[in-house]
């Protein structure tokens, strides 16, 4: 078979507040026939705040193989999250010594402790 | 994720050996993400029969989504008035688009939309047998939304955790829609109930129709009870074993019965089946058997309805090959509207 309409992701924005996600893919040879197939498509119900298509091929994903190499950096960092530290208000008052040391290794070098 | 290109997993450098233990280690991941009751994405690597097992069901799925708007669609220029022919006309709309859902789902198992339409139109491919049977009042539009789409539901609601990412996605649309297509059949086959005597019966008519093709074709042969069960029984624990299924085709069949019967009460209609009754010991409605001699004979599709069914829609695959054309010769005139960047 020929190559056919090539394939469209179809990110939907439901209303406003909210971020656009992603609700699936049509075929279409053009933006225009992407965006009436996919407002045929998705948008049925209810008037949706925005609609994106975004050429499938335009999508550039970094595939689970890679991951263990790419994503590592997150491993290991259990200070990145709030409960890593002493609650607020559990010793006396204010934050505890502990706490604040952790936090200011701040490992990634942004500058940033996202917790305080 | 149709277009994305899927992961490619080379054997490694060392011969067969490395290869296979390779292939081992991969099943074992596959079965590991399983057991943990995780979906299986496009990228990762599946077993050739998981894929070939879902390509044939979403395809067939698929197939009779599309293939399912043709007995009631003949009614659309025919219905009483506006207001049903808007809702019949959704509802047509909406199992287009269950069709669009799903080919797109059996895109990512590495296969094309194209060739699954040309194994159709080639008879290679079929649609569930349900619809091959003729609309032939306008009670049947209500009788196949309330039974064969109440089918559907009953059969597809557990597949919105199959354990396919793309197709039990797919399904959870698909079930919010069929939800709508149950409650305007029923709510048709109310208003003809309550209508005239003649009214009354067209209802009942098309129901006697419509059930056993639901009952039967909605959820296939049998697949529990021992040697009556025969290969349909093999491929159900397969299918359970990959948590493509979730139940046997027995037990979702003895759902929807148990469904229907107060709801058909209601309806003041009577389902065609004598041996209909509550069974207190096994909490369920025994219902009598299904004579699949007849159905096995009628299959694969070599019924008058079913030629026709698949003649139209090749018919109009081909008639619709110059709107694609065109479509595609102003793409490539217009590189920017097809979606490539300037220049």
């Amino acid at each position: 078979m020929s190559a056919g309409p090539v394939s469209w992701e179809v990110f939907l924005c439901p209303r406003r507040g909210l971020s656009h996600s992603h609700v699936g893919s049509v075929r279409a040879a053009d933006v225009r026939l992407a965006q009436a197939a996919a407002r045929d498509l998705f948008a049925r119900r209810g008037r949706p705040q925005s609609l994106w298509v975004v050429r499938s091929q335009d999508v550039h994903a970094v595939l689970p193989d890679e991951k263990d190499p790419y994503f590592a950096a997150a491993d290991g960092k259990p200070f990145r999250r709030p409960g890593h530290f002493t609650a607020l208000g559990a010793v006396g008052a204010g934050l505890s010594a502990d706490a604040d040391a952790d936090a200011d290794e701040d490992a990634d070098g942004s500058g940033v402790s996202d917790d305080h | 994720m149709t277009g994305a290109k899927q992961a490619t997993h080379d054997p490694p450098p060392g011969g067969t050996t490395g290869a296979e233990r390779d292939e081992a280690d991969l099943l074992t991941r596959f079965e590991a993400l399983l057991a943990a009751g995780e979906s299986v994405e496009p990228h990762d690597w599946v077993p050739d029969g998981y894929r070939r097992m879902l390509v044939r069901q979403i395809a067939q799925h698929a197939h009779s989504e599309i293939i399912g708007m043709q007995p009631e669609g003949a009614w659309l220029t025919r219905a009483p008035t506006l207001y049903r022919k808007a809702v019949l006309l959704a509802k047509v709309q909406d199992e287009a688009g269950h069709g669009l859902y799903l080919y797109s789902a059996a895109e990512t198992l590495g296969v094309d939309r194209a060739d699954l339409l040309d194994a159709l139109h080639r008879g290679r491919q079929h649609s569930s047998a349900a619809f091959d049977h003729p609309a032939l009042t306008w009670a049947d539009t209500g009788a196949i939304a309330w039974l064969t789409d109440g089918a559907a539901v009953v059969n597809q609601a557990p597949l919105c955790r199959t354990s396919y990412g793309p197709y039990a996605r797919a399904m959870r649309r698909v079930c919010q829609e069929e939800g709508f297509h149950v409650q305007q059949g029923y709510d048709q086959l109310l208003a003809l109930s309550r209508g005239t005597p003649e009214q009354k019966r067209m209802a009942q008519d098309a129901v006697d129709r419509w059930w056993l093709p639901a009952v039967a074709l909605m959820f296939g042969p049998p697949d529990t009870g021992g040697a009556a069960a025969g290969v349909g029984a093999a491929t159900s624990r397969q299918a359970m074993a990959w948590g493509v299924k979730r139940h046997t085709n027995d037990e979702l069949r003895q759902r929807f019965v148990d469904l229907c019967v107060p709801q058909a009460r209601e309806l003041g209609l009577t389902l065609p089946d004598p041996a209909i009754r509550w069974n207190p010991e096994r909490g369920h409605h025994d219902f009598g058997p299904v004579d699949w001699a007849c159905y096995r004979r009628a299959l694969p599709g070599d019924s008058h309805c079913a030629r026709r069914r698949i003649a139209h829609r090749a018919a109009a695959h081909r008639e619709g090959a110059w709107v694609r054309e065109a479509a595609e010769a102003y793409a490539r005139r217009s590189p920017e509207a097809a979606g490539e960047p300037a220049a």
